[in-house]
C-alpha cells in the first residue's frame, strides 16, 4: 500500500527541485507537485512499502498505509529517527501499541 | 578506542561554597575512575593563581590532553580558564555553581546525584571535542562605499582617514545626494553647501578616496574580506580635467541637456546627459574652447577588490500623486518639501510676495497604504521652510496642518521658535484641495483641538511627503544578498548592531536604513564606518568553529541554504552546501534544520550531542522520577539560567541543562534520540521571537517541535513531552518557573513509555 502525504506538513522540502522522499525513493516514485509545491506518489501500485520516505521526511509528513498482509485497516507503523537510534511505534487494528527502539549505525 | 585520551577533571569548591551542597570530595573520587579520565581532583578555588597553576602542573606532567573544569558558569572566569597548555576548545566547562548547586541548596542529596550527571555529560563533550586553531585569512584593506551622499561621503572620510583606501561610488553624475538640493540645514539655518564644500575639500585633499561618480554596481563577487565589485561608469562626455567652467557648453546646448555643477558640486566640471541631446547635435563640444567634450566617449566597467561594503544608497521622496485629494500635478502652487527648498534658493521674490501659506504634514507617512511609517524628519523640515517663511514676510499667514509635530530632544526649541514666529499650528488635514473661485488655493480642515471647520484660501501649499528607501535598493538587495525589512529599509538587530546588516561585512549608514535628518545620517556614517574598520582590522582571523556539512551523509536537499538566515551556504565545487567560513555566525540554524543531521558546528557537534544523552544515567534521582533535558540559547536563555544561580532561585534537580548557540540549533534527530532513549520531556528555551540575535532561530525551533510533537501524538505518546519556552535575558524568574511546572506536569503525565 503506497505512502499517504499530508498536505498540511509537507514543506516541499522547501520547494527544492527534489524534495528528500524523490531522492531517497528507490523505484523513482516520489515526485513534486510543482503546482502545490508537495510531493506525492506517481504511481501508487508500484510501492514495495519500504518506509524510506517516511523515514526521512523532515516534516514527518508522510504515512504508510500498512498492506494487509501485515495488518488490516487501523494498523499503524510509524518510525521516529534519532541520530543514532530508530524508534518503531507498531499499532494494531485493536489499537493495540507496541514499541521497539533500535541502535543504528547513522551516527558517522 | 577513546581510552587512550587523558583527561584531567578540576572541581572548585569556590572558596566553599559550592561543598557546602555537593560532596565534591566524592565526586573527584568516583570520576577518576571514569574511563579515560587520568586526574580527578578539587580545589578550593581553581580560579586562583595557585588553583590554575597546579593545573598547569598537571597538564605537563601528566601529559593532558583535555581538561574538565567544573566550577562557576562558563561566562565567568573565561581568561583563568583559557591557554592552559592545551588547546582552548578541549577546555570544557562545566555549570555546577549557577545550575547546580545554587539551584538546589534545598535538595542536597539530588543536587550531588545531579552533579554526577552533568559532570558525565560534560565528560562526553570534551571526549569528542575538536582542537580547533585560528587561521589567517588574507583579506583587502580598501572599502568600499556605495553612495555618495552626505552619509557615503562622511563614511569615505572617516576610513579614508585611517589610512585605508576607500571606493566612493555614487550613481548621479555629482557628489552631494539630496543635501544638495537643499536650501537651508536644520536647526542651525546655514546653507548645506557650505558643509558639502568642507566634505568635498577633505575628499580631494585624501589621495586615498578614489571616487568614481555617474558608476553603479553591476555584479558582487567574493566574499567577506575579499568581495569583488564590478563597477560600471557611464560616459561623463567632459573631461573634468580640461573643463575650466566657462559655461559656454550650457548656453550652447539648445536642450538643457548639460547639468552644471554648483561652485561645491564634486566633480567641478559639467555632465552632458545624452539621453536628452537631439540626433547628430554637437553644439557644446563645438562651442568648447577648452576642447574638453569628447561626445564619442564610451562606458566603462573596473573591477574593484574590497574587504567590506558600506551601503549608502539614501532616500526618495514619496510621490504624493496617489493622494488625489491634495492636487499635487493637478492644481498649481502644490509642491512637495524639496521642491520648495529649491524655490527657496533661486525665488525669493517670489516667496516674499505670498500672503498666506499652508504646510500639510505626514503627507504618505505614517498611512497604511503608502508609507506606514513615520518619516522622521517632515516635522523639523516644515518648521523650518515656516521659520525662513516668517523671516522673509512677517506679516505672512503660514499654517502647518499635522497630526502630531514631532520634535525631540534639542529640537522642541526650534518648535518653540516656530511658535514665537507666529507660525499657526492646526491639529488636522485638509480633506480636499481646490482650485480658489479668484485666486490661490481653497481648502477646508476640521480643527480637531477647537472643534470647529476652518476654511483657508492659500497662495502656496507645501507637502511634507514622507522619505522612502532610493530606487537602487531593490537592485542592491538583489546584488549583495542584503535583507531589507517590509518597508524596503536595510535590516539591522536595531538595539544590539544597527550598523550591521544580515550579511557579513556589508554595513549601512545613512537613510537607507530608516528615515533621518542629516546629523544623524553623519553620525551612523561613522558607526559603519567604524564597523567596517573593525572587520577589516589586523587581516582576518577565524576560527574553523563555522557549521561543516558531513559530505558523507548529505542528500543536497538545500535546506540549510533555504534556512541559514545570512546566506553563508553556496554549493561547492563537488556539488555539496558549503558554508563559507567568513559568512557564518555559527548560530546553527543549518545544523537543527538537517533532517540528515549532517550539519555540525565546530564547537559543538551532532555526535558531541548524541554521545551526551548517551551519558546521562536515566534514573539518577530513581525510576518513578521525571527527567527533563534542556536545550537554551547561549544569548538569553542560558545566562537567564546562570542569573537564576546568582540569585538563588530553586527549580527542580530533574532538568538538566545544555547550551546550544540558537534555539534553532537543535535538531529533530537529537530530540528523537532523547526521547527515545528514555528522557521523560525535552524543552528549547529560546528567545522571544523578535528578539532572537539570528532573526529566526526560536521560530523554526518552534516548527520543528511542533513536528515532533505531532509524531509523539501518532505515537500514541504525549504531545507535551518537547515543548518551547520562550525566555528572555532577564527573565530567570520565569526560567524557574517553567522548569518547576514542567516537571511537575510530568510526574502526572507519568514514565516515558520508551524508558527501561
Amino acid at each position: 500500500m503506497p505512502p499517504y502525504v499530508v498536505k498540511d506538513k509537507c514543506d516541499g522540502c522547501k520547494g527544492k527541485e527534489e524534495p528528500l522522499c524523490e531522492q531517497i525513493c528507490i523505484g523513482d516514485l516520489m515526485t513534486l507537485d510543482q503546482e502545490s509545491g508537495k510531493a506525492y506518489c506517481r504511481s501508487l501500485r508500484d510501492c514495495w512499502d519500504c518506509m524510506s520516505c517516511t523515514k526521512i521526511c523532515p516534516k514527518g509528513a508522510i504515512e504508510q498505509r500498512i498492506p494487509y498482509q501485515l495488518g488490516y485497516h487501523g494498523a499503524k507503523l510509524i518510525p521516529m529517527i534519532g541520530t543514532d537510534s530508530i524508534t518503531w511505534t507498531c499499532v494494531d487494528i485493536n489499537g493495540k501499541v507496541e514499541r521497539f527502539t533500535y541502535r543504528t549505525r547513522n551516527k558517522k | 578506542m577513546d581510552s587512550d585520551k587523558k583527561i584531567g577533571i578540576y572541581l572548585c569548591t569556590c572558596a566553599g561554597e559550592i561543598e557546602r551542597t555537593i560532596d565534591v570530595n566524592l565526586l573527584a573520587k568516583e570520576a577518576e575512575g571514569w574511563r579515560g579520565v587520568a586526574v580527578a581532583r578539587k580545589d578550593v578555588l581553581l580560579c586562583s593563581v595557585e588553583g590554575v597553576s597546579r593545573i598547569r602542573e598537571d597538564i605537563e606532567r601528566l601529559g593532558l590532553d583535555r581538561v574538565l573544569i567544573a566550577a562557576c558558569s562558563p561566562f565567568f572566569k573565561e581568561e583563568e580558564f583559557s591557554g592552559l597548555g592545551v588547546n582552548n576548545y578541549l577546555i570544557e566547562r562545566v555549570n555546577l555553581r549557577e545550575q547546580c548547586s545554587r539551584v538546589h541548596t534545598d535538595n542536597p542529596e539530588h543536587a550531588a546525584k545531579k552533579a554526577r550527571v552533568i559532570l558525565g555529560i560534560s565528560l562526553e563533550k570534551v571526549r569528542c571535542a575538536l582542537p580547533l586553531q585560528a587561521l589567517q585569512v588574507p583579506g583587502e584593506k580598501s572599502v568600499l562605499v556605495i553612495g555618495g551622499g552626505v552619509a557615503g561621503i562622511n563614511a569615505a572620510l572617516d576610513i579614508a582617514g585611517t589610512g585605508h583606501e576607500v571606493f566612493l561610488v555614487e550613481k548621479s553624475p555629482f557628489l552631494g545626494g539630496k543635501v544638495a538640493e537643499l536650501h537651508r540645514y536644520f536647526p542651525r539655518m546655514c546653507p548645506p553647501s557650505c558643509g558639502l564644500e568642507q566634505m568635498v575639500l577633505q575628499l580631494r585633499a585624501n589621495p586615498a578616496i578614489h571616487i568614481l561618480t555617474s558608476s553603479q554596481v553591476d555584479a558582487m563577487n567574493g566574499s567577506p574580506g575579499n568581495f569583488e565589485m564590478s563597477v560600471r561608469t557611464s560616459p561623463r562626455y567632459v573631461d573634468a580635467e580640461r573643463c575650466t567652467l566657462c559655461g559656454k557648453c550650457l548656453d550652447a546646448c539648445p536642450r538643457e541637456a548639460v547639468a552644471y555643477p554648483e561652485s561645491f558640486s564634486y566633480p567641478l566640471a559639467p555632465a552632458i546627459k545624452r539621453e536628452l541631446c537631439a540626433d547628430n547635435c554637437t553644439a557644446c563640444a563645438e562651442s568648447c574652447p577648452a576642447d574638453a567634450i569628447n561626445l564619442d566617449e564610451e562606458e566603462k566597467i573596473n573591477t574593484i577588490k574590497s574587504g567590506a561594503l558600506v551601503l549608502a544608497t539614501g532616500w526618495e521622496p514619496f510621490d504624493p500623486t496617489p493622494l488625489t485629494e491634495l492636487g499635487y500635478g493637478r492644481l498649481e502652487n502644490v509642491v512637495t518639501g524639496l521642491e520648495f527648498e529649491k524655490i527657496a534658493g533661486k525665488q525669493e521674490t517670489f516667496l516674499r510676495g505670498l500672503k498666506c501659506i499652508a504646510f500639510i504634514q505626514c503627507v504618505g507617512s505614517r498611512d497604511e497604504r503608502h508609507l506606514s511609517y513615520c518619516s522622521d524628519v517632515c516635522c523639523m523640515v516644515s518648521l523650518k521652510q515656516a521659520i525662513l517663511l516668517k523671516e522673509m514676510n512677517p506679516d505672512s499667514e503660514v499654517y502647518i496642518f499635522y497630526n502630531d509635530i514631532r520634535t525631540p530632544g534639542e529640537y522642541e526649541d526650534f518648535y518653540q521658535k516656530a511658535r514665537q514666529a507666529g507660525v499657526i499650528f492646526v491639529k488636522g488635514i485638509p480633506s480636499e484641495l481646490k482650485q480658489g473661485e479668484t485666486k490661490g488655493i481653497s481648502f477646508s480642515v476640521f480643527d480637531t483641538t477647537a472643534g470647529e471647520h476652518l476654511e483657508v484660501s492659500a497662495d502656496l501649499v507645501v507637502l511634507a511627503t514622507g522619505m522612502k528607501p532610493s530606487d537602487g535598493i531593490e537592485e542592491l538587495r538583489e546584488k549583495t544578498g542584503v535583507v531589507l525589512n517590509k518597508n524596503n529599509f536595510v535590516e539591522s538587530h536595531l538595539q544590539c548592531c544597527p550598523q550591521d546588516t544580515r550579511r557579513a561585512a556589508i554595513f549601512s549608514a545613512g537613510c537607507c536604513k530608516a528615515p533621518m535628518d542629516v546629523s544623524r545620517s553623519i553620525e551612523s556614517a561613522g558607526a559603519a564606518a567604524a564597523k567596517a574598520l573593525r572587520s577589516l582590522a589586523g587581516g582576518i582571523e577565524v576560527v574553523p568553529d563555522h557549521s561543516v556539512v558531513n559530505t558523507l551523509k548529505c542528500d543536497v536537499c538545500k535546506r540549510c541554504i533555504e534556512e541559514c538566515p545570512f546566506k553563508a551556504y553556496a554549493l561547492d565545487e563537488k556539488g555539496f552546501p558549503k558554508a563559507d567560513i567568513l559568512k557564518c555566525r555559527r548560530c546553527g540554524i543549518c545544523m537543527g534544520g538537517c533532517p540528515l543531521a549532517a550539519v555540525s558546528l565546530g564547537e559543538l557537534s551532532i555526535e558531541q550531542l548524541s554521545e551526551m544523552i548517551d551519558a546521562i544515567d536515566r534514573s539518577y534521582l530513581g525510576e518513578e522520577e521525571p527527567l527533563v533535558l534542556g536545550f537554551m540559547c547561549k544569548n538569553d536563555a542560558y545566562r537567564a539560567a546562570d542569573d537564576a544561580g546568582l540569585r538563588g532561585i530553586q527549580y527542580p534537580p530533574n532538568f538538566l541543562g545544555i547550551m546550544v548557540p540558537c534555539a534553532g540549533a537543535v535538531n529533530g534527530a537529537i530530540i528523537a534520540k532523547a526521547i527515545s532513549t528514555g528522557i521523560d520531556g525535552v524543552f528549547i528555551a529560546g528567545c522571544p521571537d523578535s528578539q532572537c540575535h539570528y532573526v529566526q532561530g526560536s521560530a523554526l525551533a518552534k516548527t520543528r517541535l511542533n513536528d515532533i510533537s505531532n509524531k509523539l501524538r501518532e505515537m500514541y505518546m504525549e504531545p507535551e513531552r518537547v515543548r518551547f519556552a520562550a525566555v528572555g535575558r532577564d527573565e530567570p524568574e520565569k526560567l524557574a518557573q517553567t522548569i518547576t511546572d514542567y516537571v511537575r506536569e510530568l510526574r502526572g503525565m507519568g514514565r516515558n513509555p520508551l524508558r527501561l
